[in-house]
């Protein structure tokens, strides 16, 4: 059974192998660490104290259609009103799957290292995200959670999407095995990828901001930071224990592009351009999606550039 | 099942978003030795399928609101193309449309509700309806006929296959003006649905001293008024056949607002209903202004020859610029509802619900007439006239009550060319492909999805 991945001695041999004996590029690894290691903190530069609405948080992306059910949800204080698959257990057109359950799922789910023997169905997977819009793959509105929403000392994070396990070159590791001892090989893979957020986040964060900009003689921007922590699709995971509601959110964000989509289609309609019936429900359902969470409080703000916002 | 199809990795149907990948073996048979397959992101509002270069990002999907796998039966379903997953994905999420508002947060836009003790006095509408001939030309006759054969060809069809169809709707007209129409019936079919809908507004009108329903119920029926202004549709209801009806109407608003209104009484019979009438869907004051109606009226009824003063009852500019809000507070007439909408929409099903649902999955409208023309009007008001303004300053169909007015050549030209205008862009969207049976009814499945807690599927222990 392997250990779990002590990440400070897992970045400073990164940092040690990348520099490649270059004394110059040691220290601008180090200091760009703990540049990287603030900004995830919401420090300032040289600040001792974090700012309450800076820093990383955990994600989720959601489809605008879905915002007035989840805020609807946490007005009438329901027990879940952000969900999660398992209790999306109907949401689907066509036939369910054939048998109890897909497989990869339970692969999965049951390799994923979670504290105190936790279930799976009620972990609610999220992004670790600085500043951006999340991943918009997933939804166009993006919930960020407020930094108290989750307890840091217990909260679970993956280096990367947990179902990494079961693609390559993770799977080779575990496939080679004899099929009875699969499922602890692929526990001890997981275990590899863990990390507790207050302990590990920054270094995780250094570590992958460092691997997706190599080494240099310069200081990373805040920008560069923020789009390496989460960048396209390649995210940190978070595993969430307990669903939670509107009243456990910063804030909720849209990405520039999407809102520049929706003031072209407003601009189409004033110059009688009629644009297609998709944008306009698009636009429709991202309005009502706003109005659905500023009613409850929850302000919306548009993503200019990775760590840059505007109301 | 044909090799290398693409099949649907995981899906939020009514999101617009989907992962699709090429590959041989089904969702349910996979295990983690399969080789890496060529993976699509599909998503809401252009559907351009884009590469995903990681797997694992389409399998995470499944971790919120997104299914996985599509299947029919035991079978995974497959699409021949990427385009047909991005068909399948398009007119799922447009037919989502039709179910929008069910699970919270309709806000403001939805339609004014009935009246809780059932409307002031029963309405019916039977009218008989203009241009019946139209030798051959007729819009409605034709796009039933293609829905009635979409329908055949689903039903014929086998499982992952597809058929082309977008060259089986209706041609549209060209284009340029001055060019003659394909269809003759647009009069017809724009003025049938104005006068469906006029009568579901007024069936919903609220009881006098509801002061706040009354309020929004007049703000939307005016919105519907400017409408029907914009799309030159006033001085055709006003004439042969429809005129009737509506002074049944008009008469029928008089005795509602018969405190209020008392003074419009003074004029004649017919001018007092279509007073009754252009207070409610025009202009004018609240209902419950008994000085300032009475003003309002003389001072109308004065200037009634000037076509100076229509100016201040008409302007286009003045509802909501954002033609999917509008049509979001016309209700659907409530005959209609049932059989297409779900339940937990019941009297809040609107136009928006409709042309939603009917360029995503046209084919469970076959045979009914009145939703093929609602469409159609609900397209015209998204697509207007071509440089937004109608061809008719509206004076003397109202006031000149001793006859019915013909509408000229002209205004008939003008609507038939508001109609055209609407069939293009309505056209735009209907199905591209026919999809086999069972996966037309999985897209009009979507509909009824709500994001809300369900039965658990299978959980884990740890």
């Amino acid at each position: 059974m392997s250990a779990a991945t002590d990440w400070k001695a897992q970045l400073a041999k990164f940092i040690k192998i990348a520099a490649a004996a270059d004394p110059e590029l040691e220290k601008f690894a180090k200091a760009n660490v703990a540049a990287i290691e603030s900004a995830v903190a919401g420090r300032g530069p040289d600040a001792s104290t974090a700012e309450p609405q800076a820093g990383a948080r955990m994600v989720v992306n959601i489809a605008a259609v879905h915002v007035p059910a989840f805020c609807e949800a946490s007005r009438r204080k329901e027990p879940k009103p952000y969900k999660n698959g398992y209790d999306l257990g109907n949401y689907r057109i066509g036939d369910p799957p054939p048998g109890e359950s897909l497989k990869s799922r339970e692969i999965v789910d049951r390799a994923l290292p979670l504290q105190n023997k936790q279930r799976a169905d009620n972990v609610y997977f999220g992004a670790v995200e600085l500043n951006g819009a999340g991943i918009r793959f997933y939804g166009d509105v993006c919930l960020v959670l407020d930094r108290d929403a989750l307890p840091g000392d217990t909260t679970v994070i993956l280096d990367r999407n947990s179902y990494d396990l079961i693609r390559a070159p993770i799977r080779e590791a575990i496939s080679g095995k004899s099929p009875e001892l699969q499922d602890q090989a692929r526990k001890d893979e997981a275990l590899k990828l863990r990390g507790i957020w207050d302990r590990d986040l920054g270094t995780m964060t250094g570590l992958k901001t460092l691997q997706a900009l190599g080494l240099r003689a310069r200081r990373y921007t805040t920008g560069q930071i923020s789009e390496a922590v989460r960048d396209d699709e390649d995210y940190m995971e978070v595993l969430k224990i307990d669903s939670f509601g509107t009243d456990r959110l910063q804030e909720a964000r849209i990405s520039a592009a999407e809102a520049a989509h929706d003031a072209l289609t407003g601009d189409r309609l004033r110059s009688r351009c009629a644009p297609r019936m998709e944008a306009l429900i698009w636009r429709e359902r991202r309005r009502r999606a706003e109005e659905e969470l500023r009613r409850n409080r929850v302000r919306v703000r548009v993503v200019t550039t990775s760590g840059r916002t505007k109301d | 099942m044909p090799a290398g199809g693409w099949k649907i990795d995981t899906l939020d149907a009514r999101g617009g978003f989907a992962f699709a990948s090429r590959r041989d073996r089904n969702l349910a048979a996979i295990t983690d030795e399969d080789p890496e397959a060529p993976c699509r992101f599909i998503g809401a509002p252009d559907f351009r399928p884009e590469p995903v270069a990681n797997y694992a990002l389409a399998l995470g999907a499944g971790r919120g609101a997104f299914q996985t796998g599509l299947f029919v039966g035991d079978d995974e379903v497959s699409f021949p193309t990427i385009e047909d997953v991005v068909e399948f994905v398009r007119r799922a999420y447009l037919r989502g449309g039709g179910g929008d508002g069910a699970d919270g947060g309709a806000g403001g836009t939805t339609p004014p509700l009935r009246p809780v003790e059932g409307p002031i006095s029963g309405l019916s509408l039977d009218t008989k309806e203009i241009d019946t001939d139209v030798r051959g030309r007729s819009l409605r006759a034709e796009l039933l006929n293609a829905i009635g054969v979409f329908n055949k060809e689903a039903e014929s069809l086998k499982l992952h296959h597809t058929a082309r169809f977008d060259d089986k709707w209706p041609a549209p007209s060209p284009a340029e003006g001055g060019v003659a129409t394909t269809a003759l019936d647009g009069p017809s079919m724009l003025a049938s649905a104005a006068l469906q809908l006029i009568y579901e507004m007024v069936r919903r009108l609220p009881r006098a001293h509801e002061s706040v329903a009354v309020a929004r119920w007049v703000r939307d029926a005016r919105m519907l008024g400017d409408l029907l202004a914009s799309l030159d549709l006033w001085p055709l209801l006003w004439s042969d056949p429809y005129y009737n009806a509506l002074e049944k109407l008009g008469r029928h608003l008089l005795k509602s607002f018969s405190g209020s209104k008392a003074g419009l009484h003074r004029y004649p019979k017919e001018l007092s209903a279509r007073l009754a009438f252009i207070t409610t869907f025009v202009a004018g004051p609240p209902p419950d202004d008994l000085d300032e109606a009475h003003q309002w009226f003389d001072r109308h009824w004065h200037d009634r020859w000037s076509t100076r003063h229509w100016h201040d009852l008409w302007s286009t500019e003045r509802a909501d610029s954002d033609p999917i809000s509008n049509l979001s507070r016309i209700p659907l007439p409530e005959d209609l509802e049932g059989s297409f909408f779900e339940k937990d929409l019941k009297g809040r099903v609107s136009m928006s619900h409709v042309l939603a649902a009917f360029v995503g999955a046209p084919a469970e409208f076959d045979g009914t007439k009145p939703i093929v023309e609602l469409a159609l009007f609900a397209a015209a008001c998204i697509v207007g006239p071509d440089n937004g303004w109608p061809v008719f300053s509206w004076s003397n169909p109202m006031w000149d009550w001793k006859r019915p007015p013909e509408p000229s050549q002209i205004l008939r030209a003008a609507v038939q060319a508001n109609a055209d205008c609407a069939w293009r862009w309505l056209r735009e969207h209907l199905p591209v492909v026919v999809f086999h049976s069972a996966v037309e009814k999985a897209i009009a499945a979507t509909a009824r999805l709500r994001y809300e807690t369900g039965k658990v599927s299978h959980v884990l222990g740890h």
